[in-house]
C-alpha cells in the first residue's frame, strides 16, 4: 500500500495535488520501550537496534519548528509514551505554542498523579487502546495483565474530563467480538471509538498470518457496526477503519506522503508515514542533523 | 441531546471538547478535536467566533451584520449555528 504513492510521484512530480503541504498533524513517537507486547504492534520489528532516544531538549526544538511550519495536531505516542518522565514538560511547551495536544496510551502508568499533572500541563485528549472486550482476550493479545488496570485508567479519564477515544486494533482473533467492544466502551463512556483493522507493517507484517481476517469476519464486523449506530443511545462517534488488504483499490498513504502528515521517530528520524523506514531505497533526514 | 428550537437569546458556545483557534498557516479559523479538525470556511469562522456563550445569536447576526456592512442574516446565521449544534460543535444550552 506504501508503495504507490511513491511511485505516482516520481512520475507525475508537477501535479498540483503532489505539492508538500505543511504537516497538520504531527505524530512524535516519544520512545519505542512499552509494557505490553502486543502482536500487531506497527512498530519496527528491529527497533531495539534503533539509535538512542532523543532527549527533552530535542522534543521541545521539534515541536517549536513543526509549529512554525503549521502544525497543529500532536499526538505523543510510543512505544508508551508514558515511560517518558519528561511527558509533562512536553505536553506544556505543545500547549504553549497552540497545539491541540492528544496522548496515545496503553494506560499504563497513568495513575491520579500524572493524569492531574497533564491536565494542569494543558493535554486536551487521551486515547486508550484495548485489544478485547475481555479481560482474557484482552491480556492474551496484549501479553500482560493489563485489562483491570485499563478499566481503571478509562474512568480516571472520565472523571479528569478529558475526551476519550476507546482504540481496538481489530484482527482475525477479536473482530468476531466488536457488539462487545462497542457495548463496553459504551459502558466506559467513551467519546470515540476507533475500531483499527490491523495496519500490517512491522510486527503485525510479521505476524500477518495468524492476524489476517476473512472477508466474510470483516463484513460481518461492519453490518454489527452499522446496526450498533443505529440503536446506539448516546453520542459516542465511531470509526470502522478498513483494512487495506479488503479496499477495492489500494489508498494514498497517510492521503498522500508529505501532504498532512509528519512523524519523528525515538531517535530522531523524520518520516511522512510511521512504518515508511520499511521502504527500500529511501533515506529520510534526522532532526538532529 | 438536540435541544429545542434557537431563539434570538440563545447563547451558543463552543461545544465540549472543541477548540476554535485561528491557523496562520491555514490562513483560517480551524475546529479542532481529539484526532481530528475541521478547517472553517470565512463564514463559518466569523459566526464560531462570535459564539462565546456571552452573546445572544441575536447580538451575534447584529455584529455581524454591523461587520459586513449588510443586512438580513439571521436565517443563515440560524442555519449554520442548527447544522454546528448537531455536530456538537455548538452546544446551546435552553
Amino acid at each position: 500500500m506504501t508503495a504507490a504513492p511513491v511511485a505516482a510521484a516520481g512520475a507525475a512530480s508537477s501535479g498540483p495535488a503532489l505539492r508538500p503541504g505543511p504537516p497538520l498533524w504531527l505524530l512524535l513517537e516519544l520512545t519505542y520501550r512499552c509494557p505490553l507486547h502486543c502482536v500487531f504492534c506497527y512498530n519496527p520489528t528491529d527497533f531495539a537496534a534503533s539509535g538512542p532516544e532523543l532527549g527533552t531538549d530535542d522534543w521541545l526544538r521539534v515541536l517549536k519548528e513543526a509549529r512554525a511550519l503549521g502544525s497543529v495536531q500532536l499526538g505523543l505516542s510510543g512505544g508508551e509514551p508514558l515511560a517518558r518522565d519528561d511527558l509533562e514538560p512536553i505536553v506544556a511547551e505543545a500547549h504553549r505554542l497552540g497545539f491541540y495536544t492528544n496522548l496515545i496510551t496503553s494506560g499504563v502508568g497513568l495513575n491520579e498523579t500524572r493524569i492531574r499533572a497533564l491536565k494542569d500541563a494543558g493535554l486536551d485528549h487521551i486515547q486508550l487502546s484495548f485489544q478485547d472486550s475481555t479481560r482474557q482476550m484482552n491480556d492474551f493479545l496484549s501479553s500482560t495483565r493489563t485489562f483491570d488496570l485499563k478499566s481503571k485508567v478509562a474512568a480516571l479519564i472520565k472523571q479528569h474530563d478529558y475526551p476519550m477515544v476507546l482504540n481496538v486494533v481489530l484482527h482475525r482473533l477479536n473482530i468476531d467480538h466488536v457488539e462487545e467492544i462497542l457495548e463496553m466502551a459504551d459502558r466506559m463512556g467513551a467519546d470515540y471509538v476507533e475500531l483499527a483493522n490491523t495496519q500490517f507493517y512491522g510486527w503485525a507484517w510479521h505476524n500477518r498470518q495468524q492476524l489476517m481476517p476473512s472477508r466474510a469476519q470483516v463484513e460481518h464486523a461492519e453490518e454489527v457496526t452499522r446496526r450498533f449506530r443505529e440503536r446506539q443511545g448516546r453520542p459516542m462517534r465511531i470509526f470502522f477503519v478498513v483494512p487495506d488488504y479488503f479496499e477495492k483499490r489500494p489508498k494514498a498513504c497517510m492521503n498522500g506522503l508529505g501532504s498532512i502528515f509528519l512523524t519523528v521517530t525515538p531517535d530522531g528520524t523524520a518520516l511522512p508515514c510511521h512504518a515508511a523506514r520499511m521502504l527500500p531505497g529511501l533515506q529520510f533526514p534526522n532532526v538532529k542533523t | 441531546m438536540s435541544a429545542g428550537a434557537l431563539h434570538g437569546s440563545s447563547r451558543p458556545s463552543i461545544g465540549h471538547g472543541f477548540r476554535l483557534q485561528w491557523e496562520a498557516a491555514q490562513n483560517a479559523y480551524v475546529l479542532l478535536f481529539p484526532e481530528g479538525m475541521i478547517k472553517l470556511n470565512g463564514s463559518a469562522g466569523e459566526i464560531m467566533k462570535r459564539c462565546t456563550g456571552q452573546a445572544t445569536l441575536a447580538e451575534i447576526t447584529a455584529d455581524l451584520e454591523r461587520t459586513f456592512a449588510t443586512s438580513g442574516l439571521s436565517a443563515d446565521v440560524i442555519a449554520f449555528v442548527e447544522m454546528a449544534r448537531a455536530k456538537l460543535w455548538l452546544s446551546v444550552p435552553a
